[in-house]
């Protein structure tokens, strides 16, 4: 399927109809408030989790909520509004009616907790607990009949900080110029990049991933086009949108993610080349019991517990993530890259995910156990790993 | 113009002609094969600041593109926002 969101989008477009059942009709609801970002997934663990036992069983009920209006309700304590959206295990999204006065039990969204306090002064980070669990980068897009293939991030300033009137060729008509909201993550991390503050980004507002996409691919002037979506969105695309590569401030060369245009491999995220990503966080409410479903369901998405089938490593770099044990650098917050350092992961996978990525290869020896590594390091998903 | 323009030009040309790879921009920008970072002026060492991750030497694929401001002050600065 081209658009595999369209079915989420019709069910939230149902939103309220009659014959929506109620979501505590359903077993074991774990209500996620997320970002669009992780819908996708949300998407591919439902069926996981509903057939899973015991305290694993659970039915994911997707709300979507921007990231910082996540924080904002774990601190004021404000129910969910809004529809909630099932997934089949065919992807089939269905939607129910949230009840009145229901919270959330895990929040999802794409900044470190107190960046949301500029966004919103009364959020709390305290509240949760947060915790990164998978890389997302983020590339400014093109309509691929456009002729631009990379951006500056003095370009994208004068861009997105002056509109027309920065003469930045050719994207100087603000028609064709797309952006999302301030508290939309994507914007926060181009925002940081290229220092124009999220608030005061010109241009058309997408209103939402799928949206953008639409607008940016089918924009009637292709050349004058641009908007930016997580790379894993663009990346399903890419056959409508062209990813730029992008030239930080004070970088010599402009660079995609990949270590290539065509390729998936992320490499030059996972080494420090390409600093526009931020990590998809976890926010668990510090108030959820020990064991229960909030808890386990996040301690799932970061690996700390397995998944009932599969593996979440496998999930993440199915749909486009890079998992944190495939990052050779690492940050502490939200910034340009200013925080960036090394990071060796406790239990490295660059040489499976080397591996896994559409067109991918590692020169990294298959292995099945340690002793096939020379008795060194560790044989981790088929590939000796440093350790 | 020379022979090895001519040559040059028609090689991109050529390029430019692949469904995937636009190699050849009408503003100039070329996706360039690897590598086209300066060898000696890239950050050879262990990295610990951001802009010795961001100038690493790398064999990644990098584009070619001269950048036109119009707006960049004299001294190279940009100005602040509107």
């Amino acid at each position: 399927m081209k658009f595999p969101w369209m079915p989420a989008i019709a069910a939230l477009l149902c939103a309220g109809s009659a014959d929506a059942a109620p979501c505590s009709d359903l077993a074991d609801p774990v209500y996620v408030s997320s970002g669009s970002v992780s819908q996708p997934v949300l998407r591919a663990l439902s069926p996981v989790l509903a057939a899973g036992t015991g305290a694993d069983h659970m039915t994911l009920v997707y709300v979507f909520t921007q990231t910082c209006d996540t924080l904002l309700r774990f601190t004021s304590g404000a129910a969910l509004t809004g529809t909630g959206v099932t997934y089949a295990a065919d992807g089939t999204a269905t939607s129910c009616d949230v009840p009145e006065g229901t919270h959330a039990d895990l929040g999802i969204g794409n900044l470190f907790a107190p960046s949301c306090v500029s966004v919103s002064p009364t959020v709390d980070p305290s509240v949760v607990s947060d915790a990164p669990y998978v890389v997302s980068p983020t590339v400014l897009v093109v309509p691929v009949a456009s002729d631009q293939v990379a951006i500056s991030a003095e370009e994208a300033y004068f861009v997105y900080g002056f509109g027309a009137a920065g003469m930045v060729m050719p994207w100087t008509d603000e028609h064709f110029i797309y952006r999302r909201t301030a508290t939309a993550g994507t914007q926060v991390v181009i925002a940081q990049n290229i220092n124009v503050p999220a608030a005061r980004f010109l241009g058309v507002d997408g209103v939402s991933v799928q949206n953008l996409l639409t607008l940016v691919a089918a924009a009637p002037t292709p050349r004058a086009a641009v908007g930016f979506l997580s790379a894993a969105d663009a990346d399903a695309h890419r056959s409508a949108v062209r990813r730029l590569a992008f030239r930080a401030y004070g970088q010599q060369s402009f660079y995609w993610p990949d270590s290539t245009h065509a390729s998936f491999d992320r490499r030059n995220v996972r080494d420090g080349h390409y600093q526009v990503w931020n990590y998809e966080h976890v926010y668990v409410p510090v108030a959820a019991p020990a064991d229960g479903r909030a808890r386990r369901l996040g301690d799932m998405l970061t690996g700390v517990r397995p998944l009932p089938t599969g593996d979440m490593t496998s999930v993440a770099i199915g749909l486009g993530f890079v998992p944190r044990c495939a990052m050779s650098v690492q940050r502490t917050a939200d910034d340009d890259g200013t925080s960036l350092a090394s990071y060796d992961p406790p239990a490295p996978c660059g040489c499976s995910y080397d591996a896994s990525v559409p067109m991918g290869a590692t020169t990294c020896h298959a292995c099945t156990t340690v002793a096939d590594c020379g008795g060194t390091g560790a044989c981790r998903r088929g590939y000796c790993e440093a350790r | 113009m020379t022979k090895l323009h001519v040559l040059a030009i028609a090689a991109l040309f050529a390029l430019a002609g692949c469904d995937d790879n636009p190699a050849v921009l009408s503003d100039g920008a070329v996706i360039g094969d690897r590598p086209v970072v300066d060898a000696a002026t890239c950050f050879a060492g262990t990295p610990h600041t951001r802009l010795e991750f961001l100038n690493r030497c790398t064999d990644a694929e990098t584009v070619t593109k001269t950048v036109v401001l119009p707006l960049r002050r004299a001294d190279g600065s940009l100005p602040p926002l509107p």
